[in-house]
C-alpha cells in the first residue's frame, strides 16, 4: 500500500527542512523515497499548503506504573467533569488530570502526537507499568526505570563495588524491565525518607547507607554512559520544589562531571530566596548553565493554572507537599526496597504568588534557553498540568502578545518579580518541530521517529496553518500512525496500537547470582517472576510491536 | 408561559442518564431541547426521541412516565419546581443548587448526593445514600433539605456537610455514617449502626433504635433547641409536627468515639 500526500510544507529540522514543499511517500507503515518502478500509488491525499511533521513525542509524561493508577483512583471529583462516553471506535474512560489508558491515547493521537514515555517506572513495577502502557492505544510508548533509591544498589555502593559491578547492575535492571532508558529520583532521598530524613541535599551522606546523592548521579550517569545506552541519565534532582534549589540543581550539573545527563522538570528546580517572600526565580541562572554545558539536556515541566495531581517517585517531596494537596488528600507510599511513590491532587491558581510565579519560571527557562534540540516541551503530565493543555503552552512560546496578556492577569507581586515580560523571544515552528520531534527523537537514541526521511516510521501529522498556534495544535488535520490515519480534525479515525521502545545493553550475567540470593532473601517475587520477556511485552501490547534501539554512542562529551 | 412538560415515551432497556438536561436548560435555548445529547447505554440519542416536549417554561417541569430507569433527575438544578409524577431512578437532585424537586413516587439510590441548597420533597421510599456523598468525594450534602415521607436505606446522609434530612418512616442501617455536621430525623426508627464514624452532627430518633458501643450516654435532657426545631416543623404536617409542642425530655448520646466523637445521636417521643 503506498500512500502519497501530495504538496504540504514540509517541517522537519532532522533533515534541516523548514516549510519547504514537496511529497511524501508512505508504503506499509514506513516513510519512503518514493514509487518503485512501475508502482501504483493507491491512495493520493492532497494536503497543498498544509505543514506538515513527523509525530509528536513527549519524552517525559505519566502514563502507567502504580502511581499513575492510584491517581486515577483518588480523583473520582476530577473525572466526574470530565466524562469520556464511548463514542464511535472509542471505548468509554475518564479524562482531565490522569485520564484512563484509553483516553490518553486518543487524545495524545488526536493532537498530533504518537508516542509519550513514562519516566519513572519502579523495576518492581515494571510490569504493571507495561500492562498499562500495553492499554493505551495509537501512540508509541517506552519507560525509564528507577533507580537510586533502591536497597541493592545503595548496598553496592557502600561496600566499594566495581563501576563495573554496577554497571552490570544497572544493565540488568534495564534488560530485565524492559526500559528505554534510566532515571534517578531524589538521589538517595527516597530511601533515606525511610529512615525518617526529611530532606536530603547533594552532599548530605545517607543516614544509612552513607553514600551522598552527588555520589549516586555521578555512579548511574557514568553506568549509563559505559553501557553506550542512548538516552542520557534522567534525573530528578534533589529538593524538588524547595526555595533555594537551583544551587542544588547547579551542583548536580557539575556532580555528573561531565557526563551527559537530563534534567527534568527543570521548573520545579529553579528557585532562588529573593524578594519578601523568600521565593524568587533562577530561571536565568539554570538557563545560563544548560546553555554552558552541552552535555547537560532539560525538560521544562511547565505549570498551567487549574486542578491537576501531582505524582511522583519522590516520597520524601510529595509528604511534604500532602498538606497543600487540594482536594485535601494524598497517598505516600513505600514500594518495597526499590523506592516510593507520593499523589497529591494539586490546583495551581493565578492569583497565588507562588504558582503565578511558577508559571513564569518555567516560560523563562523555555525561552532562555537557547538550543531547542537540548529543551524539551513538557507539563510533566500530570504535575504540571494535563498534556492537553500542549497547545496552550506552544501559543505562550509563540506569540508574544498572548504571553504578555496572560503575563498580566497572574498575582502582580509575581509578575513583578519575573523578568518575562522583557524577553522578546517568539519560538518558531522549526523550534516547536524541534523541541517536540526532532530533539526528543534524538535524545532516545530513536532513530527512525522524529523524522520525515525515508526509513522513519510513517507517523505523519498534517495541520492547517492558523495565527493562532492554539488552535492550529490542538487538532490536526490528519494524524498517521504507522502509515494509518487515526486522526482527522480532532476526531479518531483508527484505533492501532503502538509498539514498545526499549533498549538491551549488554551486561555481565553473572550479577544474577547475588541478586537472585537478594530477591529471595528480600523481595516478593523470584528474580525469574521479575524478568519480562520479549514475547510477554509482545503479548500485552494489543498487537504493537517490540523495537529495540541499538545501544551504540559516541565518546564523552566533555 | 405553561409549565415545560416532558414525557418519557416508553421505559428504556438500559439506564438513561438525564443529568444534562439541567445545564442544558440553562444555558442553551428551549427550542434545541429536542436535540439535546442523552446517554442512554452505550448510546447517545437526542431528547426528543425519548420524550415528546410540551410547553415551555422551564421554571416549572414537570416529568411524566415510567421514569423508574431514568438517573440524574434534576442534577445540578438552579432554581424553580421539578414536578415528577412516578418512580425515578438514581442520582435524583445530585449537587442540587437551588429550586424545588417534589417526586410522588419512589427514588432510588444516591437521590441528593452533594446538593448544596434547595429542596427535595418525596411522597414515597428513597435508596441508599440518601444526602449522601458522591463516590470518592470528601463531603456529602452540604446545605438545603430533602423530606422523606416514607422509608429510606442505608448510609443515609454519609459523609454530609450541613442541611437537614427529615425522614418520616425509618432510616436504614448506617444512618449518618461518617456525617460531619447537619441534622438527620427520622420518625420511624433507625437501622444498626446509627452514625457509624460521625464526627459531628446530629441524629434525631424516635422508635426502635440499636446503638453502637462507641456512643456515650449522656442522660435525658430538655434542650430549648429540640423544641425550637419540632416547632419548625409543624408545618410540614404529620408526622414532623407531631412532637411539637411536648417539652419532653430528649436522650442524649454523642459519639461515634471511634471517631472524632463530637456527633449527637438524641432519641425523642
Ligand atoms: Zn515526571
Amino acid at each position: 500500500m503506498l500512500t502519497l500526500l501530495k504538496g504540504g510544507k514540509i517541517v522537519d529540522p532532522t533533515r534541516k527542512l523548514s516549510s519547504v514543499s514537496g511529497d511524501l511517500f508512505m508504503r506499509d507503515g514506513w516513510i519512503v523515497e518514493g514509487p518503485n518502478p512501475g508502482e501504483r500509488i493507491d491512495e493520493e491525499i492532497d494536503i497543498t499548503g498544509r505543514i506538515v511533521m513527523a509525530g509528536a513525542i513527549d519524552m517525559h509524561t505519566h502514563i502507567g506504573g502504580g502511581k499513575v493508577n492510584i491517581a486515577r483512583n483518588m480523583l473520582p471529583e476530577d473525572h466526574r467533569f470530565d466524562p469520556v462516553h464511548r463514542a464511535g471506535l472509542c471505548r468509554s474512560g475518564c479524562g482531565h488530570a490522569a485520564p484512563s489508558t484509553l483516553t490518553t491515547g486518543y487524545r495524545y493521537a488526536a493532537m498530533g502526537y504518537t508516542a509519550g514515555f513514562e519516566p519513572a517506572m519502579l523495576p518492581v513495577n515494571a510490569r504493571q507499568a507495561h500492562l498499562e502502557m500495553g492499554d493505551t492505544p495509537i501512540i508509541d510508548k517506552g519507560a525509564y526505570v528507577m533507580l537510586g533509591s533502591d536497597d541493592f544498589l545503595l548496598r553496592l555502593m557502600r561496600e566499594g563495588a566495581s563501576q563495573e559491578r554496577i554497571n552490570d547492575y544497572v544493565g540488568f535492571t534495564i534488560a530485565s524491565s524492559q526500559a528505554l532508558g534510566l532515571k534517578v529520583v531524589n538521589p538517595g532521598g527516597i530511601s533515606d525518607f525511610k529512615f525518617n530524613r526529611r530532606a536530603l541535599d547533594l552532599d548530605e551522606a545517607h543516614s544509612h547507607y552513607n553514600v551522598t546523592a552527588r555520589q549516586i548521579v555521578y555512579t548511574l550517569a557514568r553506568a549509563l554512559h559505559e553501557l553506550k545506552v542512548p538516552h542520557p541519565l534522567h534525573i530528578h534532582a534533589s529538593n524538588l520544589g524547595v526555595p533555594g534549589n537551583f544551587q542544588t540543581t547547579l551542583d548536580t550539573i557539575t556532580g555528573a562531571e561531565g557526563f551527559p545527563i537530563h534534567l527534568t522538570h527543570i521548573q520545579f528546580h529553579s528557585y532562588g530566596t529573593e524578594g519578601d517572600r523568600k521565593f524568587s526565580s533562577e530561571a536565568a541562572k539554570i538557563a545560563e548553565a544548560i546553555n554552558n554545558n552541552p552535555h547537560v539536556s532539560a525538560d521544562v515541566g511547565q505549570i498551567m493554572f487549574g486542578q491537576t495531581v501531582t505524582c511522583s517517585g519522590d516520597s520524601m517531596t510529595q509528604h511534604r507537599n500532602a498538606g497543600f494537596g487540594s482536594p485535601k488528600k494524598s497517598v505516600i507510599m513505600d514500594i518495597e526496597c526499590d523506592a516510593g511513590c507520593g499523589v497529591v491532587p494539586f490546583k495551581y491558581k493565578d492569583k497565588n504568588f507562588v504558582n503565578a510565579l511558577q508559571w513564569a519560571v518555567g516560560l523563562e527557562i523555555f525561552l532562555r534557553v537557547e538550543d531547542p534540540w537540548r529543551i524539551f516541551l513538557t507539563t510533566d503530565h500530570p504535575n504540571g498540568a494535563p498534556f492537553t493543555s500542549y497547545p496552550h503552552l506552544i501559543r505562550l512560546l509563540m506569540d508574544k502578545t498572548f504571553r504578555n496578556d496572560a503575563l498580566s492577569r497572574i498575582n502582580p507581586d509575581a509578575a513583578a518579580m519575573s523578568t518575562l515580560d522583557s524577553i522578546d523571544r517568539e519560538y518558531t515552528l522549526d523550534e516547536i518541530a524541534i523541541m517536540t520531534r526532532s530533539a526528543p527523537a534524538k535524545i532516545l537514541g530513536l532513530k527512525d521517529c522524529g523524522h520525515l526521511g525515508p526509513g522513519a516510521r510513517a507517523d505523519v501529522v498534517v495541520y492547517k496553518e492558523d495565527s493562532d498556534p492554539e488552535k492550529m495544535f490542538t487538532a490536526p488535520e490528519y494524524v498517521f500512525k504507522n502509515g494509518t490515519m487515526v486522526a482527522k480534525n480532532g476526531d479518531i479515525v483508527a484505533v492501532t496500537w503502538g509498539d514498545v521502545h526499549v533498549v538491551k545493553p549488554q551486561f555481565d550475567r553473572s550479577i544474577e547470582k547475588p541478586l537472585g540470593e537478594y530477591f529471595d532473601r528480600h523481595l516478593t517475587q523470584k528474580l525469574g517472576n521479575f524478568k519480562i520477556s520479549d514475547d510477554e511485552i509482545r503479548d500485552i501490547t494489543n498487537g504493537g510491536g517490540l523495537r529495540v534501539h541499538a545501544c551504540e554512542r559516541d565518546g564523552r562529551t566533555v | 408561559m405553561s409549565a415545560l412538560i416532558l414525557t418519557l415515551k416508553q421505559l428504556p432497556l438500559g439506564r438513561l442518564d438525564l443529568s444534562p438536561l439541567m445545564p442544558a436548560l440553562v444555558s442553551g435555548d428551549i427550542s434545541e431541547l429536542a436535540a439535546l445529547p442523552l446517554q442512554i447505554a452505550t448510546q447517545k440519542i437526542p431528547l426528543g426521541e425519548l420524550f415528546s416536549v410540551s410547553g415551555s417554561d422551564a421554571s416549572q417541569i414537570v416529568l411524566q412516565g415510567d421514569l423508574s430507569r431514568v438517573d440524574g433527575i434534576g442534577a445540578a438544578m438552579q432554581s424553580g419546581s421539578l414536578n415528577v409524577e412516578g418512580n425515578v431512578g438514581a442520582y435524583l437532585g445530585t449537587g442540587l443548587l437551588g429550586g424545588e424537586i417534589h417526586v410522588q413516587g419512589d427514588v432510588g439510590h444516591f437521590a441528593g448526593v452533594a446538593m448544596r441548597k434547595g429542596t427535595i420533597r418525596i411522597k414515597g421510599n428513597a435508596g441508599d445514600y440518601l444526602g449522601g456523598i458522591l463516590p470518592g468525594a470528601m463531603q456529602g450534602m452540604a446545605g438545603g433539605q430533602i423530606i422523606v415521607l416514607g422509608d429510606v436505606g442505608e448510609r443515609c446522609g454519609d459523609r454530609m456537610r450541613r442541611g437537614a434530612i427529615l425522614i418520616g418512616g425509618k432510616v436504614g442501617d448506617y444512618a449518618g455514617s461518617r456525617m460531619l455536621a447537619g441534622t438527620i430525623a427520622a420518625f420511624g426508627g433507625a437501622g444498626k449502626h446509627a452514625g457509624y464514624g460521625m464526627r459531628r452532627g446530629t441524629l434525631m430518633i424516635r422508635g426502635e433504635i440499636h446503638l453502637d458501643a462507641t456512643f456515650a450516654d449522656c442522660g435525658e435532657h430538655i434542650l430549648p433547641i429540640t423544641n425550637l426545631l419540632f416547632r419548625s416543623w409543624v408545618k410540614l404536617g404529620s408526622p414532623f409536627g407531631d412532637a411539637a409542642g411536648k417539652s419532653s425530655p430528649v436522650h442524649r448520646f454523642m459519639g461515634d468515639r471511634g471517631a472524632d466523637g463530637k456527633g449527637e445521636i438524641l432519641l425523642f417521643k
